[in-house]
């Protein structure tokens, strides 16, 4: 079956004009996307994902590489009326109501007034906009834009999304609004391709997980896959701060406060972290196994630049 | 079609602003008051209004002209806008026409509402008097009143110098929106008025250019100016409405030709702003 998205060796840099020097935001990307998965797009700050989606959508033009989206070039036309996208913390053109951004955006895809009437009260009711739909723009909150930025990627019934941060300044109800509807574009055999720093969310959403750093492509995998094995957790008490030193040799992901430890290991270095601490003086208090959490895998992959 | 809707949601904004709307309505006081200047002869009255008027409309239609053409592409890369629209099935060159022509319609708007406030009060002018028409009006003689109202020889040539400043604001809209596609609004507002004003004094330029006591090399300074630079002057008809007595042979011609090469240089901008903008990064 066709890719929704392949990108071959992608690259693009950007000249910075104090430094005068090319800073490379993505690095020779390769990747894959099957239709109907949603994509989990992980990186921190500045990783490049942005400035990915932004190649895929036409915004910016890529230095060498190739992106192309359903086997048509990204960029093209004909590809925009099958994909969507939600910018982060986006902005709409304030003069207008929530129902007349959302006709505007319709109209830019040909829908005939009478069906584009229909959906947008559709969407807006979708995304909880109903009674609010004929407000202004400028009289919405953050949370409200979002809304109204989900329902306007929404307006083409796109085969594949681009979300960029869609949960970013969200309430709790609104955060789980969103989630449901995410999980309701899945069900309905979409592609969602999310860049997101909420990093709980993508593991309850996606199938599939990248990690980007500093442009380059660390891990990819189907998220079971990365959440395989089991990790332990090792608390202990009586830590000073030299034992410290030795604990973070044998356990770089351990933390300690007021002499208690918090450290997470792999299950096979359990024994010789429990009798590092028990010879220098400290006492074991619990030894507990616990499930890998995307953030350990992210945290892990981001601080070990591994490539895999 | 993407076009069109980019161009009518452009105007549709710039009609709900309000900075806009205090402009026209400046433009439409600053004419009314025009007529309080009693102490001039009724002659002297009506040539100051006439060059009152068309001074004003194209005064506050400058305003408006820079103003849009300065901010409405940067404030969408500004505030990412674009990236909604352009994500859409919407081609580079449809965007930046639809909002010159978004653009163009306001002018158009702003500057027919504040001619015809201007037309009508310089008949109000023209029929004010003894026995004058409006003076009927005012002890409630209507049927005396139309009786009485005459129109002005003069009002075509009115018209037409409204279409001139009209012409003449797009052209400007156009440098300006030629000028944000690529470059920051604060010297965008200064470049346009810079070409403005070198524009306005095409003459000057001509003239200096084939002046052979002008040094060679700024013989050819003065040449380059005034062939790249739009030539704003060509609009400036005012002279001759004003004093129609004045002989000026051909207004017609003249004023075909000028527009002709307004909407030529001005589709010249909108096709070079447009090839910049294909390659721009937003």
């Amino acid at each position: 079956m066709e890719n929704a998205i392949e990108i071959r060796d992608l690259t693009k840099s950007f000249h910075n004009m104090l430094t005068k020097e090319d800073v490379i935001a993505v690095d020779h990307l390769t990747l894959d996307v099957p239709p109907g998965q949603i994509f989990g797009f992980l990186g921190p700050n500045g990783a490049g994902k942005t400035t990915t989606i932004k190649m895929l959508l036409g915004l910016i033009f890529p230095d060498s590489g190739t992106a192309h989206i359903f086997g048509q070039p990204a960029g093209e036309i004909d590809v925009k009326r099958k994909i969507s996208y939600l910018p982060e913390s986006p902005y709409f053109y304030e003069h207008l109501s929530g129902y007349e951004v959302m006709d505007f955006y319709g109209r830019l895809f040909n829908i005939p007034a009478k069906a584009r009437k229909k959906r947008v009260e559709e969407l807006l009711e979708q995304v909880g906009l109903g009674a609010q739909m004929h407000k202004r723009l400028r009289h919405y909150s953050k949370g409200m834009l979002q809304r109204v930025g989900l329902a306007q990627a929404l307006i083409n019934d796109p085969q594949l999304l681009f979300l960029d941060e869609p949960t970013s300044g969200l309430d709790p109800i609104a955060h789980l609004d969103i989630r449901d509807l995410i999980l309701r574009l899945r069900e309905e055999g979409k592609t969602l391709f999310i860049s997101s720093h909420q990093l709980s969310d993508v593991e309850m959403v996606c199938d599939r997980v990248s990690i980007l750093n500093h442009g380059k492509l660390l891990r990819v995998d189907n998220l079971s896959a990365l959440l395989a094995g089991e990790t332990t957790q090792v608390r202990a008490a009586n830590i000073t701060d030299e034992v410290f030193q030795g604990v973070k040799e044998i356990a770089p992901e351990s933390m300690v406060s007021d002499g208690a430890l918090s450290a997470r290991i792999d299950p096979e270095k359990v024994d010789e972290l429990v009798d590092y601490i028990r010879r220098s003086g400290g006492s074991v208090v619990a030894v507990t196994p616990v499930q890998r959490t995307l953030e350990d895998i992210f945290i892990e992959t981001v601080r070990g630049g591994n490539l895999s | 079609m993407s076009t069109w809707i980019i161009a009518l949601n452009t105007f549709g904004e710039a009609m709900r602003k309000k900075i806009l709307n205090v402009f026209l309505i400046l433009a439409l006081g600053s004419v009314i008051i025009s007529l309080t200047f009693t102490f001039l002869t009724f002659r002297q009255q009506v040539d100051i209004l006439k060059s009152f008027g068309l001074g004003l409309i194209q005064f506050w239609g400058l305003f408006i002209a820079i103003i849009m053409g300065i901010t409405l592409i940067p404030q969408d890369m500004d505030q990412r806008t674009i990236y909604t629209i352009l994500s859409k099935p919407v081609k580079r060159y449809e965007y930046i026409v639809g909002r010159f022509l978004g653009a163009a319609m306001t002018l158009g708007v702003n500057v027919l509402l504040m001619g015809l406030a201007f037309l009508v009060v310089f008949l109000i002018k023209v029929n004010t008097g003894d026995d004058s028409a409006m003076d009927a009006l005012a002890n409630y003689h209507i049927g005396e009143f139309f009786s009485r109202f005459h129109w002005s020889a003069e009002i075509p040539g009115l018209i037409g110098g409204i279409l001139m400043v009209f012409l003449k604001l797009l052209l400007l809209a156009a440098v300006a929106i030629f000028f944000s596609v690529f470059i920051s609004m604060t010297v965008n507002f200064f470049l346009t008025a810079a070409v403005f004003i070198v524009g306005s004094m095409s003459s000057v330029t001509e003239s200096m250019a084939n002046n052979p006591e002008t040094s060679p090399l700024l013989r050819v300074i003065y040449k380059g100016f005034h062939l790249l630079v739009p030539n704003f002057g060509n609009y400036d008809i005012q002279n001759p409405l004003i004093h129609p007595d004045v002989p000026q042979s051909d207004i017609g011609m003249y004023m075909v030709k000028a527009a002709l090469y307004g909407l030529a240089y001005t589709i010249v901008l909108i096709v070079l702003g447009v090839l910049v903008f294909e390659r721009r990064e937003v």
